[in-house]
């Protein structure tokens, strides 16, 4: 029982880091109809300058926990949401109309491009942190069993939920998100409302890089190490996650993204790690086939 | 300066052999025609006359390839739509385009999400006033209103702007007789309480000429005809094309 609840808080940070990510394809999903390829290299970078930050801070002496990592968080934030950016204007606005592929390739070539332009500035070998969140916290002890809670997946977790309710407010209640939401519900109208579209796609892509971002942070405390390569398996899984949970939906993405962790997870642990993947990816055929769009999905209505 | 009681009559709105079109198709050949502060006009015509184009081409979508079009004294052609907008246009289009799963609150609020949010709560009120009906579904979806909610909604959200200029692409296409004459009587209001210059399409050309200062009739992307609603109802030639008799 103690071992049950420890993997599936496992799972649950697990499942956090593949939710953030997984937001950002959904929303660019919801938008422009489009998978972004190159959201898992996002992810990536994110990773990359958490790991930069963190040195820099290292380097000047800064080491205060807390505040390091506000700093790294921000500056993660930041640096990766203007990649974000800059990958929507330079690989997919120019594309905007043309037929229905061209941004799909557009976005593998991104994709490409970003590891090897991580690959080069950075070198192939993995870069390594000391784990900088350390030690446990016991939350049941009782004579049968006992089950503890290392501070770093409790951090991942509560950022995630957060981060989370700010980021339902964004979409719920500000004038941002409602103009987000109605671009995606009807973009010619948005339009005709004098919204300016394509500022609320760059905003898109900023708020989706950012999530990765986050996402990108949190692996690094979790795994400490990072390396070019890493944003494909993760980019795979969140983008599993995503239509798992209905691609669109932004419940339905971090819904998704949990129960990939938690199965990852909890496979792992009682069968085989080799197979984890496996079983994750078996669970999202066998959910496609009985229900096509998704856990939270809404089949495709006709608008009025 | 010119003094402004004699500019009373000033162009709102004015287009000069405008040109338009869909990759090679030509869907409008050449319009002209002006709105003045305080009128209604009306635009009539048969199904693909270019009635829809004429006011999308307005905003910008699609973009006058040749011509002009004036807005308040400047040249709106080469501008953004979102931009068009913000000057002051509220287009309330053909099939009414609520957001579907927005609230009726949030679509109003929509329909000033670019503009000045300083009269917000007066501006809400005058809404509510108009179509009490939409105060008490506030908080509905907007695809579950019925076709005449619907519509009164997309005027609401259009006009909560206080727009200089309402373009309305049929409005009452598809309603029942009585919520038509509710949707007309409002235009009516609208125009005369609220002083708002309006530029209404309409496929019930009957309605249309009778609510209308003036009128102008497109045929296949021309205006062929032009004239006081008046004029045009008795024109015999009219009659026969759009009256049915
Ligand atoms: N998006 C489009 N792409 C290509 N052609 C179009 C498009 N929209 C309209 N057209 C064509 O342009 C012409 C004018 O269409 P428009 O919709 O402006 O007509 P309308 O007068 O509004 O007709 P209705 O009364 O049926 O609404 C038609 O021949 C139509 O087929
Ligand atoms: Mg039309």
């Amino acid at each position: 029982m103690g071992y049950f609840l420890e993997q599936l808080i496992n799972g649950l940070s697990l499942g956090s880091i593949y939710g953030l990510i997984a937001i950002g394809y959904t929303m660019v999903y919801g938008i422009i109809g489009m998978v972004n390829f190159a959201h898992g290299e996002v992810f990536m970078i994110g990773a990359f300058h958490a790991v930069i930050a963190y040195l820099v801070l290292q380097a000047l002496g800064i080491t205060l926990l807390p505040v390091a990592l506000i700093i790294v968080l921000v500056v993660t934030i930041f640096l990766t949401s203007a990649y974000g950016w800059t990958i929507e204007k330079i690989a997919y606005r120019p594309l905007r109309g043309s037929f229905r592929l061209a941004p799909l390739i557009s976005a593998i070539g991104m994709s490409v491009l970003l590891q090897n332009y991580v690959q080069l500035l950075q070198e192939a070998r993995p870069k390594s942190v000391p784990s900088l969140i350390q030690g446990n916290i016991s939350l049941i002890e009782s004579e049968d069993f006992s089950v503890s809670i290392s501070y770093l997946r409790l951090f991942i977790i509560i950022a995630t939920v957060v981060l989370m309710v700010f980021f339902t407010m964004l979409i719920t209640k500000t004038a941002l998100g409602r103009s987000q939401r109605a671009c995606e519900q009807d973009m010619k109208m948005a339009t005709l409302l004098g919204i300016n579209v394509d500022r609320v796609i760059s905003l898109t892509f900023v708020i989706g890089a950012s999530l990765a971002a986050v996402a990108g942070l949190m692996f690094m405390l979790f795994y400490g190490v990072v390396d070019f390569y890493m944003g494909f398996i993760a980019g795979v899984k969140a983008f599993s996650a995503a239509v798992l949970g209905g691609i669109g939906s932004l419940p339905g993405a971090m819904l998704g993204g949990i129960l990939l962790g938690v199965i990852e997870s909890l496979f792992s642990a009682y069968f085989s790690v080799e197979y984890k993947d496996l079983a994750a990816f078996s669970v999202l055929v066998l959910v496609l086939i009985f229900r096509p769009t998704g856990l939270l999905g809404k089949p495709e209505v006709e608008k009025v | 300066m010119v003094d402004i009681n004699k500019q009373e009559k000033a162009n709102i709105l004015a287009l000069k052999d405008v040109h338009s079109f869909y990759g090679q198709v030509e869907a409008l050949r050449g319009v002209s025609l002006q709105v003045k502060a305080g009128e209604i006009v009306s635009l009539i015509g048969a199904n693909g006359a270019g009635k829809t184009t004429l006011l999308m081409t307005i905003c910008g979508k699609p973009k006058a390839q040749k011509g002009e079009i004036i807005f308040l004294n400047q040249s709106i052609v080469s501008k953004p739509t979102h931009e068009i907008i913000r000057l002051g246009i509220a287009h309330c289009p053909e099939g009414r385009h609520i957001f579907p799963k927005m609230t009726v609150m949030e679509n109003l609020l929509m329909g000033i999400a670019e503009t000045s949010k300083e009269f917000f709560k007066q501006d809400l009120k005058r809404i509510f006033d108009l179509f009490p009906i939409l105060y008490d579904r506030r908080t509905q979806r907007g695809g579950t209103l019925s076709g005449g909610e619907q519509q009164m909604l997309a005027i609401g959200r259009a006009i909560i702007s206080r727009p200089k200029l309402l373009l309305l692409d049929e409005p009452s296409l598809g309603l029942a007789p009585i919520i038509v004459q509710k949707i007309f009587a409002t235009i009516r209001q609208l125009n005369k309480e609220l002083q708002m210059t309006i530029l209404l399409i309409e496929q019930n050309a009957y309605h249309a000429l009778q609510l209308a200062d003036r009128a102008y009739v497109l045929v296949n992307g021309y205006i062929t005809m032009q004239g006081t609603g008046q004029e045009l109802l008795t024109n015999p030639e009219i009659s026969k094309a759009y009256l049915g008799g």
